[in-house]
């Protein structure tokens, strides 16, 4: 108890709260900037925190991160192109709302979705940290194979142009995830002799190609004044009393994003991935997902940042971090003398209450900020083309050259621009499919090589480890079931006609 | 036909996009040039140092920038940074200091980087082993393990093998007995097919003719959520990584694939107690371009010597795990070498040689 006072205290120091209040103002514009990562943001501001005292460095970082995963869908609405890859799976519907002209809407389902999942982590976070970082460890090779493959049958899903053409794309970006040093081997694979394939295909540039520039090209094409055509843009917001129909799904996706975030290595795009899946499958009206329907978004968003507060149970817990992000995170913590691992409640408890309360306190901050951000974002509908499309690309450019400090990524996005561009003309319009590939693909290849070697090349490890099984089975249902369902229906159709 | 028309006009515009990034490319060193604007100035006064020393001693006079080849935040930024902060103050003259991470490709893109900038002491790199003691000796580098100016070694580290605390097995020799009586059935964790641990763990495989499991991931973080679950028997990887739970008393260090050594494995056999040559220490040093003059390396490699001995960066240090070890620029290159032909070898054994 004394440990949480004193925490509380350090939170509402000026300095830490004047660190939360400026990390979320930079990570919403870092985030909403296609190309400019989570991870980058809180990079940046790393050697910032270095003089500063440890609590409102790392809080600043926090804010950072947290508002970073949040605003990366802002983009991905209002422009059809993620800021961060989180944010992927909110190009499913985030795009067709603003379409539709619910840009608003969408806005502030986006914002309060993200706030529930947040703050619902953060009390998990704060609750139970060490019971699950200790759970999470029994996800070995086979377990991240099931989960990826899990992820990956949600192809067929968001497959809209059939599912022959999604398991195209998918095909595609499955082999784009093998380009380069494979690294279970060391071996360099579809590297051509060229340096730069070594690094292989980012994400990061590859997302800006085939969502921000083919949007763009295909903008200059249709001739468009303004990105949403001559839809009237609503002004009509959404209301935490128009929420509570979805709290269901709310709910549902937050645990789905702190169960993915909790094991380390897997991210908040595949949390939000799986959280769409899900909601779909339970859905009143799965016919909408896709075509801008807000229940998706509200599955994406708390998904997505319910993930942040679970990434960083492994971390002060275990010491390891789970992504990019909260590697990050815990140099700066290191360098500070707080090495994160299983001595650093007992040494240093007042600290990870510091976290932990820091990170709730961070959210409610985010809101408000949101709502502010909101207000200016929501204009970007009204910019006409002209303006828009030159300062996106030139954003969209930057950001790819800032993934590694080289133009190798700038490359990579343009090839994918085009490409993307080249392809929409023969019917394959719905690249999301791609980016689900080339973000899961590597995690289902190297565990299913991995969980091989473990079991000496015999197939039985993934029917063996129950977790493992109940994955598969959920997946192989989902692909099955509404196959059944669509015979039957067929087939009492077809008997309804012949009486 | 105003449709058409927009379609050239696309046509075009994805035309002049695409010459441009291509000519980009072809300039080669551009790329390389633009992220180190700043410097520019100082590359022809620099190379005129070479001749004039009295024009080298005004050195540093502009920003100097520290490529990292390795992401933000992790073990060799880290070390970057401190050493950026410090730098200048104990340069001859105050510049900026400014890190700037090139992770990914192996390194080589950001090695190629300072291999080809101007040899003016204003690009620098910090690396660990890799760069220039395992990735030249796979070939796709234009450089190798000699081709940079060494300017100092700051620290090192020694990779390890642990098991769990309630494993049977207690000591390396220990180990490689069950190995032999059980082939194929010990599996061991490591972070990258050729990275130091996992050469250092090949060369006892090369010399002992075991039969052990490798299992690799994804850098040591994920050998470490393996090795905690239960998902492979042994961690090979840094001795900074697994201290905390060898202090919880969860794991056990058994060999030492290095030579450090600390506090908390001072017990654990090293490759030299088992009769074979030691390549399992991660270093952590800076080297500057091809040819760069002795009187600037002189300079930076006099302010580190004099930054390691800092009591704030020695007590940041021995929070990460570490001690300031240094070495001058001539035994910094001799160490490279050495490891970069044992791991020559060893990569040949392994069929990854170039």
């Amino acid at each position: 108890m004394d440990m949480l006072l004193s925490a509380l205290a350090n939170v509402f120091t000026p300095a830490a709260i004047i660190a939360m209040l400026g990390g979320s103002a930079v990570g919403m514009l870092i985030g909403s900037m296609p190309g400019l990562s989570a991870s980058m943001g809180v990079a940046l501001f790393l050697p910032f925190t270095f003089g500063m005292e440890a609590s409102a460095g790392i809080l600043l970082l926090i804010s950072i991160y947290c508002s970073a995963i949040y605003s990366g869908s802002i983009s991905a609405i209002l422009i059809n192109t993620p800021g961060t890859s989180a944010a992927t799976a909110t190009l499913l519907d985030g795009f067709a709302l603003t379409k539709k002209g619910q840009a608003r809407k969408a806005l502030d389902m986006s914002l309060q979705a993200s706030v529930i999942g947040g703050l619902l982590s953060g009390v998990v976070l704060l609750a139970f940290a060490p019971q699950i970082a200790r759970w999470a460890l029994t996800f070995g090779p086979a377990e991240y194979f099931a989960l990826g493959l899990m992820g990956l049958t949600i192809i067929a899903g968001v497959s809209s142009e059939g599912v022959v053409k999604g398991l195209a794309l998918g095909a595609f970006g499955f082999f784009i995830s093998t380009i380069g040093v494979d690294p279970v081997s060391g071996i360099s694979r579809y590297t051509f002799g060229v340096r730069d394939l070594v690094s292989g295909v980012d994400q990061i540039p590859a997302m800006i190609g085939l969502f921000a520039l083919a949007e763009m090209f295909n903008q200059i094409e249709s001739g468009a004044t303004r990105l949403t055509g001559d839809v009237k843009i609503d002004k009509d917001r959404l209301s935490w009393r128009q929420m509570l129909p979805f709290s269901k799904v709310l709910l549902k996706s937050s645990v789905i994003g702190m169960i993915v975030g909790a094991i380390p290595g897997t991210g908040s795009g595949t949390a939000a991935f799986l959280a769409y899946k899900t909601a779909k499958g339970s859905s009143k009206h799965p016919e909408e997902y896709g075509k801008g329907s807000l229940e998706a978004l509200s599955a994406t968003e708390s998904a997505n940042n319910a993930v942040t507060g679970a990434a960083l149970i492994p971390m002060l817990t275990l010491g390891i971090p789970g992504d990019a992000v909260t590697a990050i995170l815990m140099g700066g913590l290191t360098i500070q003398g707080l090495a994160p691992g299983p001595q650093l409640f007992e040494k240093n408890g007042v600290l990870v209450y510091t976290i932990m309360i820091g990170f709730l306190v961070a959210n409610i901050i985010m809101y408000f900020e949101g709502k502010a951000a909101i207000l200016g974002f929501s204009k970007i509908c009204n910019i006409p083309n002209y303006i828009l499309i030159p300062v996106v690309v030139c954003c969209c450019l930057v950001g790819a050259f800032a993934v590694h400090n080289s133009l190798y990524a700038v490359k990579v996005a343009l090839v994918f621009g085009i490409i993307a561009y080249l392809i929409s003309k023969f019917g394959y319009k719905n690249l999301v499919a791609v980016l689900i590939a080339i973000i899961l693909g590597p995690i289902v290849e190297q565990n299913f090589r991995r969980a091989l070697v473990l079991s000496g090349g015999s197939a039985s490890i993934f029917f063996t480890r129950p977790i493992c099984l109940v994955i598969i089975l959920i997946s192989v249902g989902s692909i099955v079931m509404p196959l059944i369902k669509a015979r039957k229906s067929k087939a009492s159709a077809a008997a309804g006609i012949e009486e | 036909m105003k449709k058409s028309s927009r379609l050239m006009t696309v046509i075009l515009a994805l035309t002049l996009v695409a010459g441009v990034s291509l000519t980009a490319c072809s300039s080669g060193g551009s790329g390389t040039s633009s992220a180190a604007a700043p410097t520019a100035p100082a590359a022809s006064s620099g190379a005129a140092g070479t001749e004039n020393t009295a024009a080298s001693t005004d050195y540093p006079k502009n920003a100097i920038q520290i490529i990292c080849p390795y992401s933000a935040g992790g073990n060799t930024d880290l070390m970057a940074r401190i050493i950026e902060m410090k730098l200048p103050e104990y340069l001859p003259n105050s510049v900026s200091i400014a890190t700037v991470n090139v992770p990914g490709g192996s390194y080589i893109p950001g090695m190629t980087e300072v291999y080809t900038a101007e040899p003016d002491g204003y690009t620098i790199a910090c690396i660990a082993g890799s760069p220039l003691s395992i990735v030249p000796a796979m070939g796709e580098t234009e450089y190798t393990h000699d081709s940079f100016t060494a300017i100092a070694m700051i620290t090192s580290f020694a990779n390890v093998i642990a098991v769990k605390a309630d494993s049977p097995i207690n000591t390396a020799q220990e180990m490689i007995d069950y190995v032999k009586a059980n082939p194929g059935q010990f599996t061991y964790g490591v972070g990258g097919a050729t990275n130091t641990p996992n050469l250092a763990i090949s060369s006892l495989v090369m010399e002992e003719e075991l039969d052990m499991k490798s299992v690799v991931y994804n850098g040591n973080s994920e050998v470490l959520t393996a090795f905690l679950g239960g998902h492979v028997d042994a961690y090979a990887g840094a001795s900074t990584d697994i201290r905390a739970y060898v202090e919880s008393g969860e794991a056990k260090i058994i060999l030492n694939l290095g030579t450090v050594k600390e506090d908390y494995y001072a017990d654990a056999a090293t490759m030299g107690d088992l009769g074979y040559v030691a390549v399992g220490d991660s270093y952590t040093g800076f080297v500057a371009p091809p040819d760069t003059p002795d009187e600037i390396v002189l300079i930076l490699e006099t302010a580190i010597k004099e930054i390691l001995e800092n009591e704030e960066v020695i007590t940041t240090l021995s929070d990460m795990g570490l001690q300031p070890q240094f070495l001058d620029h001539t035994e910094f290159q001799k160490l490279i070498s050495e490891y970069y032909l044992r791991n020559a070898e060893i990569l040949n054994f392994l069929g990854l040689a170039g």
